[in-house]
């Protein structure tokens, strides 16, 4: 079954109206009704968003994946033509192709789903299982199965290909995002987006889950302390270094200013043989930054590594055999010291190159004399001569000649150009236009003072005031002077920009909701659920004040009467109780929850956060009502 | 002198294209120096003349030259406006006058005066959003910044010596030749007075005279020779430069090519001369005639630099966070440090303490120190023994917030990301807005 989610081919103003009314019809509002009833509205400009790229062994061929036309795109790199666009699932985020090169994966994440492509007939083959929100498919050395990261579920699927059954689901870590194969094949490399479960206001701990492809088991987990944000991991010829691109954020430090590294270390993990221990090793400057890291490309002699960094619009080169000797020449206090070390990057990179926007994924010949960028707000490959360390061609994916408001917002958003030195943009923190899971500590409210925990950042629109205390009354208050004077500590945009980007963030679209059936039915549990949020007496028949049951505060099509409130949530160092009531829409992804992020889950919510029974009565509820509670939640 | 010409925009730029004047075949430029009988280039750390017999701020456009504001008694210190059209200067309409800021269009006409202090005010540079500038007060050259249409000056520096600016990097920070120690080193801070540090912190011989080039380095003179700071290291790195004696700034015709004020041979004048690498070329059109040529600045348009939003809010003084005082260059024994005493610089200069606040065992401390004072931390130990103490001063803006990575920690080091003990303990910081009673 294809879900179709909403946005991108939608009016945002028609997704609401027509939410609106579901919800006005029929208490149990289902948005996939909205989805119906907006299929008659014209479509807007889709731009093809290239995202990931793969070569053919031979170098002829290049697929690059379109995640804005939901295709795949194939292109003959001796003519520099399009062979053919292949329509595949909705918001593809990955490709990969098999070791014969015959067959070529598209990871579909909003369709959760993988397709087989036949690399001859360039036609799919196949719709493959998948988990939650499939973000990388790659396939084991001797093509028999297919792993697959699975965002949402934080899991890896195992697909058998022969059968095209998925065998196992292996517990990976929280935003499981991007894959790699070990050039013996006997081991699986996963990343995730979202820090492991912690402590709260604890440093955020990430890892790198090594899966035994022999035996389909996770065989380690390599610690990454102090990273959130993982993102693509790459493995040299030789198998024995291992990098991982990733964020080192500054959250639980009061970000008073920027300069220094205040708010995001963008370095790589280091890891195999060739290092020993995982070692961290910045990619900054003193005073210049090159963030976020995404992908990295190992040249095949391991005489370089290209990372792409896709807020500063272009790819740094790192001197392998440099960085490897720097590396060992370290003392073990000096390897974890180096982290933030920002002079330390002077002994590595050896170049930065300038591409296109939002450069992303990147695909290195086999001789790797050049190098291909996706630059995903641009709509173009770019090709990098090596030797030279320049552009030296483009490849055009045939995007709308005009950017639309919502377009030129996008490109903004993913812009680290106006953080101070170029230090971050709004895609650091909301990561691919959602959330990071972490809890920031802001300065103007003090040091160590009204902790905030980073929102989801979709379907945004209509869920005014913003900010936890509800202090920016829209769009443009949030993310103007607001994020000038205390994010970006820079100049930043004008009012065309802002108005352009406030475009782009109302027309971010709520992802297909996982927990709800297609058909809007809600299971038992779900409808277990639903009476108890719904209730008005408690169990002992008691009733409960209209102030205090859950559909009062959490009502419209948001889930949020966008009151403030005192739900008794509040920490000795809240300047306020009072807190802005938070949507409920696709509440399953964004945990921690509360305005802190001081609950690790939905129940912690209740089950310790609300003894007094001040946010919604739930004290009479046994454990397993609660669960059916959360199984309702997660529908909405 | 009185040129009979228009030296208007298109004038110039016409002659940038054309290629007349110039040393050898360089194509032409225009721009502007500062001719000076004499030139005390030490002055500026004792805060003196640095031209005693007098200067002329020339213009030159091709092989035309004139005075940039004729009928002045003196003038230095030129600088372009972002759109090339106008300069600012500092002058002296009379010998007797004091120096003050002026602004006047780069094709003649009436000059504007920016300053209104009493006492010598030079060394201005345009500001995306105002003008900032350094006037002698009791404590020294000070920074001050003024809005483009005149009205109230705000301070933006208060410890004690001079601090002269340099340049205004690109990134909206301010540079400024401050003292350290025996000599100057570069500093930066923001448009609104917060933030100052050093740019880094290798502290070398007599930094001063500092500009942004466009690859983002920073070139300066030191002991008569360029250096240059990257963005990718922490330590002042060499320039390549043919021998002789150099006086700062440079100013950059084009990538790796600046007009220097330079001499061969100590004791000969200043010429100005194109340098691109090793070699340097006399510029012809700025003859001297055996005076000084010094401060070349290109009149050409050139990006403004970024604004600063200020932060700064209605506080009683400015609170400062330490995240980890054993971060530092100085050798600080782990779990060595029981409290920071934090000294004031009185209004007769002598020291005072204004007391202490607990370090936590992770290093961290939380302070309001009073506002707008030199002020400077001292590390003790439980026994109450200095461990480690500043040898200079800071300060920061009242309403201020700034926290910082260790002590002596060097602009390379970003934070460990932690929550700092100190605010488990308590959001509001140890107040240390009066003086304790105790003094050095």
């Amino acid at each position: 079954m294809e879900i179709r989610p909403p946005g991108v081919d939608m009016s945002v103003d028609a997704v609401r109206t027509c939410a609106c009314r579901v919800r006005t019809a029929a208490h149990t509002f289902s948005i996939l009704l909205a989805f119906t009833c907006l299929s008659a509205t014209l479509p807007t400009p889709r731009y093809p968003s290239p995202i990931e790229l793969a070569l053919s062994p031979d170098g002829a061929r290049l697929y690059v994946v379109c995640q804005g036309t939901d295709e795949l795109v194939a292109f003959d790199l001796r003519t520099r033509a399009i062979l053919r666009r292949i329509p595949v699932g909705r918001e593809p985020k990955s490709v990969a192709l098999s070791r014969d090169a015959r067959r070529i994966y598209v990871a579909n994440s909003w369709s959760d789903t993988v397709s087989e492509i036949d690399a001859a007939s360039l036609e799919v083959v196949r719709k493959l299982p998948a988990g939650m929100e499939p973000t990388s498919a790659i396939p084991d050395r001797e093509g028999r199965y297919l792993y697959v990261a699975n965002r949402i579920g934080g899991d890896i699927s195992v697909v058998d290909l022969a059968s095209g059954v998925e065998t196992k689901r292996l517990d990976a870590a929280p935003g499981a995002s991007y894959l790699a194969l070990s050039p013996d094949g006997s081991r699986v490399y996963g990343t995730h987006l979202y820090p492991n479960p912690g402590q709260f206001r604890a440093p955020p701990e990430s890892e790198i889950t090594v899966i035994d492809a022999a035996r389909q088991v996770v065989a380690e987990r390599y610690r990454l302390h102090n990273v959130a944000g993982v993102f693509h991991v790459a493995l040299s010829a030789d198998g024995r270094l291992g990098m991982a691109a990733q964020l080192r954020p500054k959250n639980l430090v009061p970000l008073a200013h920027v300069e220094h590294g205040w708010v995001f270390g963008n370095s790589i993990s280091l890891f195999g043989e060739d290092v020993g221990e995982v070692v961290q090793i910045p990619i900054d400057e003193l005073d210049r930054y090159f963030t976020p890291p995404f992908d990295i490309a190992i040249a095949p002699d391991k005489s370089a590594a290209y990372v792409s960094t896709s807020g500063s619009d272009s790819v740094t080169v790192i001197d392998l055999r440099r960085l490897l000797e720097f590396v060992r020449s370290k003392s073990p206090e000096e390897k974890r010291a180096m982290a933030n070390d920002l002079s330390a990057s002077a002994n590595y990179v050896a170049a930065r190159i300038p591409v296109g926007s939002a450069p992303k994924g990147l695909a290195l010949a086999p001789d790797g004399k050049r190098l291909y960028v996706a630059n995903r707000t641009g709509d173009t490959v770019s090709i990098v001569d090596t030797a030279a360390r320049r552009v030296s061609g483009t490849l055009s994916l045939g995007a709308p000649a005009a950017l639309t408001p919502e377009r030129r917002g996008e490109r903004l958003f993913y812009s680290a150009r106006f953080g101070f030195q170029g230090h971050f943009g709004c895609a650091n923190c909301h990561l691919e236009a959602t959330q990071d899971n972490l809890s920031w500590d802001l300065e103007p409210d003090g040091f160590g003072k009204d902790i905030v925990d980073n929102r989801l950042l979709e379907w945004v629109d209509g869920t005014e005031p913003f900010k936890w205390n509800g202090g920016n009354p829209n769009l443009e208050t949030e993310c103007g002077p607001r994020t000038e004077t205390f994010f970006y500590r820079s100049q930043s945009y004008d009012q065309e920009q802002l108005a352009d980007l406030v475009r782009f963030l109302k027309s971010i679209p709520l992802r297909p909701n996982r927990f709800r059936a297609a058909n809007g039915e809600l299971t038992p549990a779900q409808e277990r659920g639903q009476a108890i949020f719904e209730r008005t007496r408690k169990k002992d028949g008691t009733p409960i004040p209209q102030f205090n049951q859950c559909p009062v505060c959490h009502s419209g099509p948001h889930y949020t009467n966008k009151e403030l409130v005192d739900v008794g949530s509040g920490k000795p160092t809240d300047r306020s109780p009072l807190v802005d009531v938070p949507q409920l829409t696709n509440i399953a992804l964004s945990a921690p929850y509360l305005h802190d992020g001081s609950a690790h889950t939905l129940e912690e919510i209740w089950t310790v956060f609300n003894p007094r029974d001040t946010h919604g009565v739930t004290n009479d509820l046994q454990k397993d009502e609660l669960n059916d509670l959360i199984e309702y939640l997660k529908t909405l | 002198m009185g040129p009979a010409f228009r030296f208007g925009s298109a004038w110039w730029v016409a002659a940038l294209f054309c290629g007349v004047g110039g040393g050898q075949n360089a194509p032409a430029i225009s721009y502007i120096y500062t001719q000076a009988a004499r030139y005390e280039a030490d002055a500026g750390l004792q805060g003196g003349e640095r031209f005693p017999a007098g200067a002329a701020a020339q213009l030159v456009s091709g092989a035309v030259r004139r005075e940039l504001a004729p009928g002045f008694a003196a003038s230095a210190d030129a600088v372009v406006s972002f759109d090339g059209l106008r300069a600012l200067f500092a002058g002296k309409q009379r010998a007797s006058d004091p120096w003050e800021i002026w602004e006047i269009g780069i094709e003649g006409g009436k000059p504007r005066k920016v300053s209104s202090d009493p006492d010598d005010c030079i060394a201005p540079f345009y500001l995306p959003d105002g003008i900032v500038y350094a006037c002698r007060t009791s404590a020294g050259f000070q920074l001050f910044r003024v809005a483009r249409a005149g009205g109230d000056t705000v301070q933006l520096t208060y410890g004690p010596g001079h601090h002269i600016p340099s340049d205004v990097l690109r990134d909206g920070r301010i540079l400024f030749d401050g003292p350290h120690q025996a000599g100057r080193d570069i500093y930066t801070i923001y448009p609104d007075g917060t933030g100052v540090e050093t740019y880094r912190c290798d502290h070398g011989r007599d930094r001063h005279a500092a500009r942004e080039v466009s690859s983002g380095d920073i070139v300066f003179e030191t002991g008569g020779r360029l250096a240059r700071f990257t963005s990718a290291r922490a330590a002042q790195m060499d320039v390549t430069q043919p021998a002789g004696e150099v006086a700062g700034p440079v100013a950059e015709i084009a990538p790796g090519e600046w007009l220097v004020s330079y001499r061969p041979s100590p004791g000969a004048p200043y010429r100005l001369y194109r340098m691109r690498g090793g070699q340097a070329l006399p510029e012809k059109a700025a003859d001297a005639s055996g005076a000084n040529a010094l401060q070349p600045v290109l009149v050409r348009p050139h990006p403004a630099p970024k604004r600063f939003p200020s932060a700064i809010r209605e506080r009683a003084g400015a609170n400062l966070l330490c995240l980890n005082a054993y971060v530092s260059k100085l050798k600080i024994a782990a779990g060595s440090v029981h409290t920071a005493r934090v000294w004031e610089l009185d209004d007769q200069g002598t020291p005072v303490v204004l007391g202490q606040a607990p370090v936590e065992s992770d290093g961290s401390f939380f302070i309001m120190a009073p506002g707008e004072r030199a002020i400077r931390f001292e590390l003790l130990d439980r026994a109450g023994k200095t461990v480690a103490a500043e040898k200079g001063w800071f300060w920061a803006r009242r309403g201020e917030q700034r926290v910082c990575v260790g002590c002596h920690a060097g602009p390379e080091h970003s934070p460990e990301n932690a929550q700092p003990l100190t605010l488990l303990r308590s959001t509001d910081p140890v107040e240390l807005l009066k003086p304790a009673g105790g003094s050095q």
